[in-house]
């Protein structure tokens, strides 16, 4: 059984009465439970929904809907690319084989030293300015082959 | 209200109160197809066919989240509905298997009737079927996802009505999963609401698992679930005389129970399958039972009766009827008692608790008899549940007092001794030291009084009434009380006070008073919190004690008392007893008659020499069983119906083979009070013969011929008892009636005292006694003897279903304790008393309080009445047996 | 009529001849009736006789137990038993056809989505005891094997 931190508590309960339903406040807390842990693990998801106070199934399916919450370890940079339509026309596909190139590795995969996870995502909203993707929480658009070398360089 | 005037498929429809379409549609008989939407759910609208069109709407919209408002023009079968719904079926068949004709709900799934009408033949898209293993973590049910169309009712049933949320929605999009948590299923308690409401066949239950189809059912019978109290109406469906599935109410609002079923009533059913059955009626001879044929062994009963009744006078013969025997069954054989043999020695076996608070509630409020409905428990304010475990003793009552809290926001206060599985739902957790239940509820009365929450135009009226119960209270102060239960000062005061402002606020008790010694006392004091508080005669409020059987209620009422005649009238008034000797055409005997502990130690003393035992298992179910046995051996005769052969009837002398419930009409009378009749689903098994067949038989061999059709019998007892008056099998169709039934009103009554109580009916003056502690320094620990959510005794330990998921006796015990005597999860532990041991696995659980051990109550080779001795309350004459003290060691 | 010709017809029996006339044109022409059961019929392929339960080529039965046809029987003359095997698949434990009331309608075999239930040529279905016209599994089994590779009803 994991133990959340005590900041982590004390921001879910901050957090709780903003909220006119205390069930709310359950995604803010599994996003803080995964900022502390990396990722949530079953158990992690049973001790956020015991400091928000529902019950852990619904936890679980809150947790297993959204993608962006790490049900598996992930590395420490998470390359989230995206790959629909706008994306692709400018080049996304390539620029993935070129990541996977370079990692070594393959979409949904971690590299062995733990630095890097690849992950293929859905629209994160700037078609205008595609190929876009998302490294932790900074985001990176009008990607080339060269660019990406770049950023992975100084990461 | 203004009434709604709205227009569906040209029919014009006026409604009283807004509700949405396909409710609407539903009352001019049009079907609005939907998967998502049920009545007692919230709305959910995700399943997309529901579709209709509005006049006006430029698109369809969803019937299920769409209020009618005044002049809408609905059509739910137009072409541009119908196209809608074609493309939703399109996409929810792309991933389905289309397996119907190996899927159990092939005849009766929704998913199937709308293809079959609306249904694209043809898909467009090119996709590959989802690959989803099926889910057989559950004991009892199976989940296959490939077949789910994701409506989420099973998640929102789990959540909404059993109140336990075990399942929810993993994944999204095709991948989605109606799944616990990991996949563990430890907080499931099989009550098979998500499986009675899936549209399709993605739960399954995995005891029905391939083996009927709908249009193999022969006989579908609607009667009443014979486990527990609560007098479920459920339907039993049977193929060539087997039970093969029972089945709910799918609109959930049918009976007592409306639809819901806990695991005993919806698994529960294949124990008259069994081919441990009795078939033929068999007598002992030098030891050894032969079997024997039905004129014999009922001559033979007569003549040994008879023998026996001239040689050592009525009185040396006593009869005890047990609690799943039918209302008419119990008229019977009192009958049977008074008029054929001439004594007053019948009892049944509510005598293990129920009596107590029948007696208490007729010294109250002059009516001995639950005050109110389990349904209406869900309007209360707050409720007081006292020893009872009202989730696994008597599910249903559980769920109302869940919807009280779920739905209405109810304030629920858990008083127990040991583990209570309504916990999770209170707002207060009271645990007493068990033995001071009295202490604690005069500490309530204290504290209302203390802080003048009583309701005083009451006392106003009842001035001597209020005035004695306060004298009473009057030494059981905060700290007082808080010393004697251990529970603080201050959640006295706090229970209190939630209890007296809410209005209405209810009781719920069950044998953790009635079985206690003073338990009459304690169920008074119960009754007198909920008169000062102002909750008698109220919808939602009152009092409800809870029976343990199916048929301990009717019993009683019906006369299987040795003090009471039918109706609770006293033997040992001349005026009642010549009413019904003329009736009977007999004269009754005045002395009142030995109570079921009396007659087992007249038994040993050899003042009782026959026994007429009717589905009872004295030998298992009374405590001190190795002495019962013993007394029990003494008797010079022993008659014993029973379905099984139980302990009890290992002992007999004449065993008769009875029928089980689903092969016999016949009433059962729950703990609300109301009247239902079980019908037959299946021939008589064997050579087996419903119990009131056998007693009339015997008795038309000991010169008193009697009818035993039940419909015949009721219309005696209608006469004969005046509660059931004007009850008849004719007034009981269409879900039973509440005693007292009035006729002008063609209705039974709901909520007694409406009218106003007027002080107490009974001018009794007992106390709830001293709560002594009952553990010690020899036996440190207190065992609470109780059911188990899956079993109930006998009959249960042959039934599959249960046993899958509780297969046998577990010492629960607190995690401090455990360590403390270094006792692991599944080790071996010996519970010992000052009468016997017992040794079984331990199972650590948090939900058991520290020095209480958990005893199941039900399984043949652990008998709980091992451990305890037979004492009697003074008085109610109940053996006081729920709590006993024992030690525990490792073995 | 006159008397004489009423004399003439009386005594060359004229009405028995008149009679008579079909049987003695029809004596010397071939016989349209069978000698059966010396000489037994043709019956033709779609012909409704005695049920079979197919396999597969591997020798798998093919039933699956869905009970459609027992459903479907207007005479309700097909009994089916079933349990779950070990592997939680369906298993017939009995499959029983009571011959003595089955009408020879073929629904059954309409209503079989696998097509393992068919009709075959069999049709000499008499005999002494009623018990030996219950056609039990392994007996429809049985006369399935007979008809492998030939042509049947529903083929």
């Amino acid at each position: 059984m994991i133990k959340l931190s005590d900041k982590t508590i004390a921001a879910i309960e901050e957090n709780a009465t903003r909220y006119p339903d205390r069930n709310s406040v359950l995604m803010f807390g599994l996003w803080k439970a995964q900022e502390e842990l990396g990722h949530l693990s079953p158990e992690a998801i049973e001790a956020v929904a015991e400091a928000v106070r529902v019950p852990r199934a619904k936890a679980q399916g809150v947790a297993t809907y959204h993608s962006l919450y790490w049900k598996k370890p992930v590395g420490e940079n998470v390359i989230m690319l995206c790959t629909n339509v706008a994306c692709t026309l400018m080049g996304a596909e390539t620029i993935l084989e070129h990541i996977e190139n370079r990692l070594g590795i393959k979409e949904g995969h971690t590299t062995p030293d733990g630095k890097f996870t690849l992950q293929e995502v859905e629209c994160i909203g700037s078609c205008g300015y595609g190929p876009a993707m998302v490294i932790n929480e900074t985001f990176y658009f009008d990607l080339t082959i060269n660019k990406i070398d770049d950023i992975l360089a100084k990461l | 209200m203004k009434t709604i005037n709205v227009v569906i498929n040209g029919i014009p429809v006026q409604l009283e109160r807004p509700m949405n379409i396909v409710e609407a549609a539903k009352r001019v008989g049009i079907h609005v197809p939907h998967f998502c939407y049920h009545k007692e759910l919230t709305i959910y609208a995700g399943c997309r066919i529901c579709m209709v069109e509005v006049k006006g709407k430029p698109r369809p919209v969803a019937g299920c989240s769409t209020i009618m408002s005044d002049g809408m023009e609905v059509f739910t079968e137009s072409e541009k509905v119908i196209a809608a719904r074609k493309g939703v079926l399109e996409l929810q068949l792309l991933h389905h298997p289309l397996d119907c004709p190996v899927c159990d709900k092939g005849g009766e799934c929704a998913l199937q009737d709308y293809a079959f009408k609306y249904g694209a033949a043809q898909t467009r898209f090119i996709e590959n079927k989802r690959l989803i293993p099926v889910n057989y973590n559950n004991p009892l049910l199976e989940r296959n996802m490939e077949r789910c169309v994701s409506c989420k009712r099973c998640v929102r049933i789990c959540a909404e009505i059993q109140g336990d949320w075990v399942l929810s929605d993993m994944n999204r999009g095709s991948r989605v999963t109606m799944e616990s948590f990991c996949g563990d299923e430890s907080e499931c308690v099989h009550c098979g609401h998500c499986l009675s409401n899936c549209p399709v066949g993605a739960i399954q239950s995995r005891l029905y698992k391939h083996v009927g189809r709908p249009w193999y059912v022969d006989t579908e019978a609607e009667t009443i679930c014979p486990y527990c109290a609560d007098g479920c109406t459920m339907t039993l469906q049977t193929r060539e005389d087997k039970v093969l599935r029972v089945v709910s109410d799918e609109t959930y609002s049918k009976g007592a129970n409306r639809g819901s079923l806990c695991v005993r009533g919806r698994f529960g059913y294949d124990f008259p399958n069994s081919n441990e059955r009795l078939t033929t009626p068999l007598v002992k001879k030098d030891g050894y039972f032969v079997e024997s044929n039905w004129d014999e062994a009922v001559a033979h009963v007569a003549k040994r009766l008879s023998e026996i009744k001239s040689a050592a006078g009525p009185d040396a013969i006593g009869a005890v009827i047990g609690g799943r025997n039918t209302n008419e069954e119990a008229y019977l054989l009192q009958k049977f008692m008074r008029t054929a043999v001439g004594t007053n020695n019948i009892d049944n076996m509510a005598r293990m608790g129920h009596i107590n608070a029948l007696n208490a509630l007729e010294a109250a409020f002059g009516v001995a008899g639950s005050t109110n409905q389990i349904k209406d428990i869900a309007q209360a304010k707050a409720v007081l549940l006292i020893g009872n475990d009202a989730a696994t003793e008597n599910p249903i009552t559980g769920l109302a007092i869940k919807k009280a809290v779920l739905k209405g926001g109810a304030k629920l206060i858990v008083a127990d001794a040991g583990r209570n599985m309504m916990t999770k739902h209170s707002s207060q957790r009271l645990t007493y030291r068990a033995g001071s239940e009295g202490e604690l509820v005069m500490g309530l009365i204290n504290a209302v009084f203390a802080t003048n929450m009583h309701d005083a135009d009451l006392e106003a009226k009842n001035t001597s009434v209020f005035d004695k119960v306060r004298a009473k209270a009057g030494k059981y102060t905060p700290a007082y009380v808080s010393e004697k239960t251990g529970i603080p000062a201050e959640d006295i005061k706090r229970a209190a006070t939630v209890f007296a402002n809410a209005k209405p606020a209810t009781i719920v008790f069950g044998k953790g008073i009635t079985a206690t010694a003073d338990g009459f006392g304690k169920s008074l004091a119960l009754a007198d919190l909920a008169f000062i508080t102002g909750n008698v005669g109220k919808p939602g409020g009152g009092i409800n004690p809870m029976a343990s059987k199916a048929g301990e209620q009717g019993a009683c009422d019906v006369g299987a008392l040795p003090d009471r005649l039918p109706g609770y009238r006293k033997v040992s008034s001349a005026e009642d007893r010549k009413r019904l000797g003329g009736l009977w055409k007999s004269e009754l005997p005045e002395n009142p008659g030995m109570t079921v502990g009396e007659m087992v130690e007249a038994a040993g003393a050899g003042k009782l020499q026959a026994m007429y035992v009717v589905g009872a298992n004295l030998a298992y179910e009374l405590p001190d069983t190795k002495n019962t046995v013993e007394y029990l051996k003494k008797l010079k005769f022993l008659v014993v119906h029973d379905i099984f052969m139980s302990e009890t009837a290992q002992l007999a002398d004449v065993v008769f083979p009875a029928a089980t419930f689903a092969e016999k009409s016949g009433t059962f009378t729950n703990s609300e009070r109301r009247v239902q009749r079980i019908a037959p689903a299946m021939k008589l098994q064997g050579g087996a013969r419903p119990d009131g067949e056998i007693i009339a038989a015997v008795s038309a061999k000991m010169g008193r011929p009697m009818d035993w059709e039940p419909a015949v019998v009721m219309e005696k007892i209608s006469v004969s008892t005046p509660i059931y008056a004007g009850i008849t099998y004719d007034t009981l169709a269409g879900g039973g009636v509440q005693w007292p039934y009035y006729e002008e009103m063609k209705s039974g009554t709901a909520v007694l005292h409406a009218e106003g109580v007027t002080g107490r009916a009974d001018n009794t003056d007992a106390g709830v006694g001293e709560g002594a502690a009952l553990a010690g320094k020899v036996f440190p620990f207190v065992a609470d003897i109780t059911v188990s959510l899956y079993h109930s005794g006998t009959t249960t330990r042959r039934t599959r279903g249960p046993n899958m998921v509780v297969g046998k006796a577990l010492a629960g015990m607190n995690p401090s304790d455990a360590s403390g005597l270094g006792i692991a999860d599944g080790d071996t532990v010996v519970v010992r008393s000052s009468t016997g041991e017992l040794r079984l696995p331990a199972s650590i659980d948090k939900a058991v309080p520290s020095g209480v051990v958990h005893i199941p109550a039900h399984f043949a080779d652990v008998c709980a009445g091992t451990i305890t001795g037979l004492v009697l309350d003074p008085a109610g004459k109940t053996p006081v047996a729920r709590y006993w003290p024992v030690a525990v060691t490792k073995a | 009529m006159s008397g004489l010709e009423k004399f003439i017809k009386t005594i060359f029996f004229w009405e028995i001849l008149k009679g008579m006339k079909l049987t003695f044109k029809t004596m010397f022409d071939k016989p349209v009736t069978r000698l059966y059961p010396k000489e037994k019929p043709v019956v033709p392929p779609v012909s409704r006789g005695l049920h079979a339960l197919r396999r597969h080529p591997n020798g798998k039965e093919m039933c699956i137990a869905c009970g459609l046809c027992a459903a479907y029987c207007p005479t309700r003359c097909i009994n089916i038993r079933t349990s779950e095997n070990p592997d939680h698949s369906k298993a017939i434990d009995v499959y029983e056809i009571e011959i003595l009331k089955c009408l020879f309608c073929g629904y059954c075999v309409e209503a079989c989505p696998v097509r393992a239930l068919t009709m075959t040529q069999e049709y000499e279905l008499a005999s002494y005891t009623r018990e030996s016209l219950l056609y039990t599994k392994a007996m429809l089994l049985a006369n399935g094997d007979r008809y492998v590779g030939k042509e049947t009803h529903f083929d």
